[in-house]
């Protein structure tokens, strides 16, 4: 009696065995100076199979309703994953939206994402351009179906989560899969940081000027302390976007916008939210005597942070350090070729 | 005499078979709610409801005061169109009070992706304001001046100031829970309080209501 319990206990799980794909497991690789990252990964561990499909699914169009814009449309590569040249982002059918679109990089250690912090968990960041008439145009149903028709997309999601039934969670899971790998850690600053690059003496006079004027914010080694913040940008009236608090709906949260990582700045043009920046120049310009008061500036920003020019050059000498030319030309991050 | 025994043993064992589920009855009043329907609110005022959908979790049974039961994983999807989704097991028969909430709760809230009932392809998740659409009720009444005379709440919020999950808590009589319709618009002032689509006071007022509105159907 005993025994053929145990037998049919085996064939059980000879079966569950045989279902569940066997994954190649993928550790997070970061500088064991860092804070721990924000993103459970004992809960939804990385595996090679679940990075590739969801960087497939990062570059297909399939993703928006005309088949014609796909994540990599306003997350290039090549810019620190954003859409460069265009202040506000520009989707499906030419639409223009109201935000300038964030350099994607170290979303491991974000706990609040988009400018407002209006989503809540890297998974269900994707939900939002999906669906944005005015990015994708698509809802999440239509581009189940339309995976689940295609020949190649059942085979990965059963190789990633072993089901060939196409899920929004598995979809979401996936684009998060691909969206965490991308860890920048590699620029001189971090070069430095290990003993195998010394700073210049401009990029050392920068760095104390950044550490005595930016650090509260744009905090080290990710260069941004998640918090919303007012820098004393006045309202474009065209757009009428108070941050935060169309989220919280608390009046204090008016203007307050999620700082953002400085790493890779000389590539993430236009700044702010709204891209109204072109050049670093501009936005030290403004940090200079640019500062519109109200009352939820920052009080690190009451009264500006004036510079001289030669310390906006090692500022901006500094600023430079934290471009990672391996992570923005890494082959694992760009178009999949095959 | 032998019929009247063969259906009293029939219907003990459907109680027998009953007792192990709970079945949600939408309904307007005592009656039993057929969408796209025309109802009489109060005087002069109709409604119809088009939508309702909302999320029943973390169920519970106790006896004398003290947990006897309690679901794993629980999370149901309840949509007043899909019969099948009204109805699931739940030994109700082991205990004296059923606990549950209505919505989902934080946790579940900042928790990622997940699947089943909570998969955001069942449209109850909001793509602009993370979180999860509690309780959602859709309809028109002949005193919205709306967009079709329409009336959409979707209530939703988890954060500590905004939250709208709510508990509730039912002394067991039966089976069947009636979602009364009628008793949450009778609450609401239709013409002026319409269109709820955010987290927020009203959002979380209205779920408090909507917490009211659940009881056992009388029995007899
Ligand atoms: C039409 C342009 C556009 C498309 C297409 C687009 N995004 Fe974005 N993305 C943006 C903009 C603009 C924001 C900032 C939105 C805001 O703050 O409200 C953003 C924000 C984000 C963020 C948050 C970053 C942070 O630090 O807060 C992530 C992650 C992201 N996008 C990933 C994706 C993924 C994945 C896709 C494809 C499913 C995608 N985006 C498609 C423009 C786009
Ligand atoms: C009080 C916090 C705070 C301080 C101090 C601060 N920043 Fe910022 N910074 C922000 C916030 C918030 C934004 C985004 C503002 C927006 O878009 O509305 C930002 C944006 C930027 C951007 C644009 C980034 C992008 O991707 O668009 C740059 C560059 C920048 N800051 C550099 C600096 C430098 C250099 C200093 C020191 C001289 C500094 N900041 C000090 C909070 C701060």
């Amino acid at each position: 009696m005993r025994s053929k319990f145990i037998v049919v206990g085996l064939i059980w799980v000879g079966l569950v065995a045989a279902t569940l794909p066997t994954l190649i497991k993928v550790t997070l690789f970061y500088p064991s100076s860092w804070p721990k990252p924000v993103y459970d990964f004992e809960k939804s561990a990385l595996s090679k199979e679940g990075i590739s499909l969801g960087r497939k699914l990062f570059y297909d169009p399939l993703l928006s309703a005309d088949s014609t814009i796909s994540c990599s449309h306003c997350h290039l590569s090549y810019t620190a994953f954003t859409h460069v040249d265009h202040d506000l982002s520009h989707g499906i059918r030419d639409s223009i939206g109201t935000r300038n679109s964030p350099a994607l990089m170290n979303l491991a250690w974000n706990d609040k994402f988009m400018w407002d912090g209006a989503v809540n968990h890297l998974d269900m960041q994707a939900l939002a351009p999906i669906t944005h008439p005015a990015e994708m145009g698509e809802n999440l149903n239509n581009v189940i179906a339309k995976l689940q028709r295609t020949s190649s997309y059942p085979k990965l999601f059963q190789a990633a989560f072993g089901d060939s039934i196409v899920t929004g969670k598995h979809i979401l899971k996936a684009l998060s899969q691909f969206q965490l790998t991308l860890v920048s850690a590699n620029s001189k600053y971090d070069k430095m940081k290990r003993g195998e690059y010394d700073f210049t003496e401009q990029e050392q006079r920068g760095y104390q000027l950044f550490k005595a004027n930016c650090n509260s914010c744009h905090q080290e080694p990710l260069f941004t302390n998640g918090a919303f913040e007012n820098t004393g940008l006045p309202v474009d009236t065209t757009l009428n976007d108070y941050g935060r608090m169309l989220i919280t709906k608390i009046a204090s949260d008016s203007l307050r916008f999620k700082v953002p990582t400085l790493r890779n700045i000389e590539y993430s043009y236009p700044y702010m939210h709204d891209g109204r920046f072109k050049t670093i120049r501009q936005v030290l310009n403004h940090y200079g005597d640019g500062i519109f008061d109200s009352e939820t500036l920052a009080n690190e920003l009451k009264g500006g942070i004036p510079l001289t020019s030669n310390e906006k050059v090692d500022l901006t000498a500094f600023l430079l350090t934290l471009t990672d030319k391996e992570f923005l030309f890494n082959p694992e991050f760009a178009f999949p070729r095959n | 005499m032998k019929c009247a025994f063969i259906n009293l043993f029939i219907a003990f064992l459907s109680v027998g078979i009953n007792a192990q589920s709970v079945q949600f009855v939408p309904s307007f009043g005592e009656q039993e709610l057929k969408l796209d329907t025309t109802y009489l609110l109060h005087s002069g005022i109709e409604v119809k409801i088009e939508t309702l959908r909302f999320y029943i979790s973390n169920l519970e049974i106790y006896k004398n005061g003290a947990v006897v039961w309690k679901e794993k994983d629980s999370h149901h999807l309840l949509d007043a169109a899909t019969p099948e989704s009204l109805k699931f097991p739940v030994p109700i028969d082991k205990g004296d009070k059923l606990v549950f909430l209505l919505g989902t709760d934080s946790v579940t809230n900042v928790s990622g992706a997940m699947g089943g009932a909570l998969d955001p392809s069942n449209g109850m998740y909001w793509a602009w304001n993370s979180g999860y659409i509690n309780f959602k009720l859709e309809g028109t009444s002949s005193v919205c001046v709306t967009r079709n005379n329409g009336f959409e709440f979707h209530l939703g919020g988890y954060t500590r100031e905004h939250a709208t999950v709510q508990q509730i808590e039912l002394l067991i009589t039966g089976n069947e829970i009636l979602v009364d319709l009628k008793a949450f618009l009778s609450q609401v002032s239709l013409a002026e309080q319409n269109k709820i689509m955010s987290p927020g006071t009203e959002a979380v007022l209205l779920s408090q209501k909507a917490a009211s509105i659940f009881r056992f159907k009388n029995e007899k």
